[in-house]
């Protein structure tokens, strides 16, 4: 904001104390201030502008701008312009960038407008009091008697519609994976349950013995499959025990048909290290009861399901 | 049908002969409490004409063991305490000048008997525990320009002590490889050792061992376990057994790879069937099984296995190779 000001009241009370202008110095009524802004921090610049019309064939100056020690004005800058003007007349333009100090309101500082011509004998001097003034406000609140810790910034709100159509499209996929774990779940189980990998691969054999396998190679098979199932279906290293390892850890978790079971694996250990040959008849046998025996094992664990500690044994 | 027929002649045959080892067993628990394991284990190898290596701390019976061993086996025993100046000559024997008649005569060391409890063989230098190891693997010593033979059954039961090494000469992995068996010897438990101390208390003197068994019985026992059914897969299992040792990885065990320093010798195959066939031969079995493998498997094992920098820094020992070993290869 702008202030400018007409400062004919003060000039003609100077004018009397200074005996009369010569005819060709500036009057009062041709010198005006202007400063701007008219209220400021401490320590910010003010620009003040001073223009003096003048008759052209004068020479023009400002000096004695009250400023620097015992005022609250501290000059940066100057610089001075001079022009013609339409009517003859001349303007002389000085601008000051003043660094303000002190906290209140302050009188815009004075000056002297100096003016001579070469015929005169001496220049004339027209000191100036400008009745404008510019208001220093303080840099922090003056109620403050502590420190305050900076405020964070808070940023904007973030539009939490946004996230909707992101967590619906979120919450299709997670029950989309979910349907699909299961189903995979649900056909690796039925692939691999043991029971009935353990049952197609003995029926394998039945029809084997047919097609001619040698009987003391159906129980080889027989062992393996037996071992493969308990390895499977009581989740431990069947395929790596032999038969009496086997049947302690049957009785350690109490198997129902461990007894049965391990007879089979028994009448396969002759088989395979006793060199027993058995008969086709006697092989096809224990195909058979070892295909019960993997059923009743089966029939037991679903029993006992229903409680859910014994669902990591199955 | 033959082969079956013959397996259970053989099978008979075998509870025939292996009567002593009852006999044998119920002699031996007058004088030894416990230590069962120790003692079947000293009866396979006699049985799979193997020698021993004993571990144990002092005061476990190591030594009455092999004596009330050799006493009831008719067997006759010796015990040499190895020495850091013990030479060779001390243990085979040497050529003793005789004045009288301005001749050499041999003079036979310690190591003829039938059964040689080495104590402390790490306790003598290099050269004499080559010496015994010579005479194990032999079966014979030269004395001068003659050679011996040494007694039949021939056995050594050398001891170790695992918790002193100040002043030991640690033997060599080829010669550790000369014993079948490298047998732990265990605390025994609570109530054994209350006995043991009940019986030891005693004033009176102890009972004299006699003797229950004939060295005949032994050998005729030892012709029953040559001929024990070892089929082709059981040997496959135990070749399997030995051949993790050296390439753990190929049968899953990467991570042993870098644990083993070196495995098990085609020496460790040999005495895994002979003492699987002897296993079988104390069941009264005319064929052996896996089980017979797993039932000895540590024992001759565990002493052909190094364990690597790693492994040592992490205090892992052969025995956990081992277990890892049997838990990854796949019983036939």
């Amino acid at each position: 904001m702008s202030a400018r000001c007409n400062i004919r009241a003060v000039a003609a009370l100077l004018l009397v104390i200074a005996g009369g202008p010569a005819s060709a110095a500036p009057v009062p009524g041709d010198v005006t201030v202007s400063a701007e802004p008219d209220s400021l921090f401490a320590g910010e610049r003010l620009h003040y502008v001073i223009t003096v019309r003048h008759d052209r064939r004068d020479s023009v100056s400002v000096a004695s701008l009250k400023t620097g020690q015992g005022t609250p004005f501290e000059i940066t800058g100057t610089k001075s312009f001079l022009k013609t003007l339409p009517d003859g007349r001349a303007e002389f333009r000085m601008d000051a960038e003043i660094a303000v100090f002190g906290l209140g309101q302050h009188q815009l500082p004075g000056f002297t407008v100096v003016s001579g011509r070469a015929s005169v004998a001496g220049p004339e001097r027209l000191a100036i009091t400008p009745a404008e003034s510019v208001t220093v406000l303080s840099m922090s609140d003056s109620t403050v008697t502590e420190l305050r810790p900076i405020a964070p910034l808070v940023s904007a709100p973030f539009p939490a519609w946004l996230l909707a159509p992101v967590l619906v499209a979120l919450a299709v996929l997670g029950l989309a994976g979910f349907l699909v774990a299961r189903l995979v779940t649900a056909l690796r189980r039925h692939l691999d349950d043991p029971v009935r990998a353990a049952r197609q691969k003995l029926r394998a054999i039945r029809r084997q013995l047919s097609k001619g396998l040698v009987p003391a190679d159906g129980y080889e098979s027989l062992s393996n499959i037996l071992r493969e199932f308990l390895q499977k279906r009581y989740r431990f290293g069947a395929m790596e025990m032999v038969t009496q390892e086997i049947a302690e850890e049957l009785a350690a978790r109490n198997v129902n048909v461990r007894q049965e079971l391990i007879e089979l694996l028994d009448q396969a250990d002759l088989v395979k290290f006793a060199d027993r040959r058995p008969s086709i008849e006697e092989c096809r046998r224990s195909l058979r009861v070892a295909e019960v025996l993997v059923a009743t094992a089966a029939e037991a664990e679903i029993a006992e399901e229903p409680t859910e500690g014994d669902e990591g044994r199955g | 049908m033959k082969q079956e027929t013959e397996l259970e002649t053989l099978g008979r045959q075998i509870v025939e002969e292996s009567a002593f080892i009852d006999r044998a067993r119920q002699v031996l628990s007058t004088t030894i409490i416990g230590q069962t394991a120790v003692i079947d284990k000293v009866m396979i190898a006699l049985l799979a004409n193997g020698h021993l290596l004993l571990e144990g701390v002092p005061g476990l019976a190591k030594t009455l063991i092999v004596r009330t061993f050799a006493s009831a086996m008719n067997l006759s025993f010796h015990r040499i305490q190895f020495t850091p100046d013990m030479l060779p000559a001390d243990l085979i024997g040497t050529m003793i000048y005789n004045p009288k008649t301005m001749e050499f005569h041999p003079r036979r060391g310690p190591v003829f008997a039938n059964v040689i409890l080495a104590d402390e063989i790490n306790r003598s230098p290099a050269k004499v525990q080559s010496a015994l190891l010579e005479a194990m693997q032999e079966k014979q010593v030269t004395i001068g320009d003659v050679t011996y033979p040494l007694g039949e059954p021939f056995m050594v039961l050398a001891t170790q002590n695992p918790v002193e090494h100040e002043g030991t000469y640690m033997l060599p992995e080829a010669q550790l490889d000369r014993f079948m068996m490298k047998i732990i010897v265990e605390y025994p438990t609570f109530e054994e050792e209350l006995e043991v101390m009940q019986r030891a208390s005693a004033v009176q003197a102890p009972i004299e061992m006699r003797a229950v068994v004939q060295p005949e019985e032994v050998f005729r026992s030892r012709s029953l376990v040559d001929r024990i059914y070892v089929d082709q897969r059981v040997q496959r299992y135990i070749v399997d057994l030995v051949t993790a040792t050296r390439s753990p990885e190929r049968y899953g065990l990467g991570n042993l790879s870098t644990m083993i320093e070196y495995g098990a010798s085609p020496r460790a195959s040999i005495f895994l069937l002979l003492a699987s066939k002897a296993h079988a031969f104390l069941q009264r079995r005319a064929y052996a099984t896996p089980e017979d493998v797993k039932s000895i498997v540590y024992e001759v094992l565990r002493h052909r296995v190094r364990p690597s920098y790693e492994a040592e820094a992490e205090n892992m020992k052969p025995e956990e190779f081992i277990r890892s070993i049997l838990e990854h290869v796949q019983v036939p």
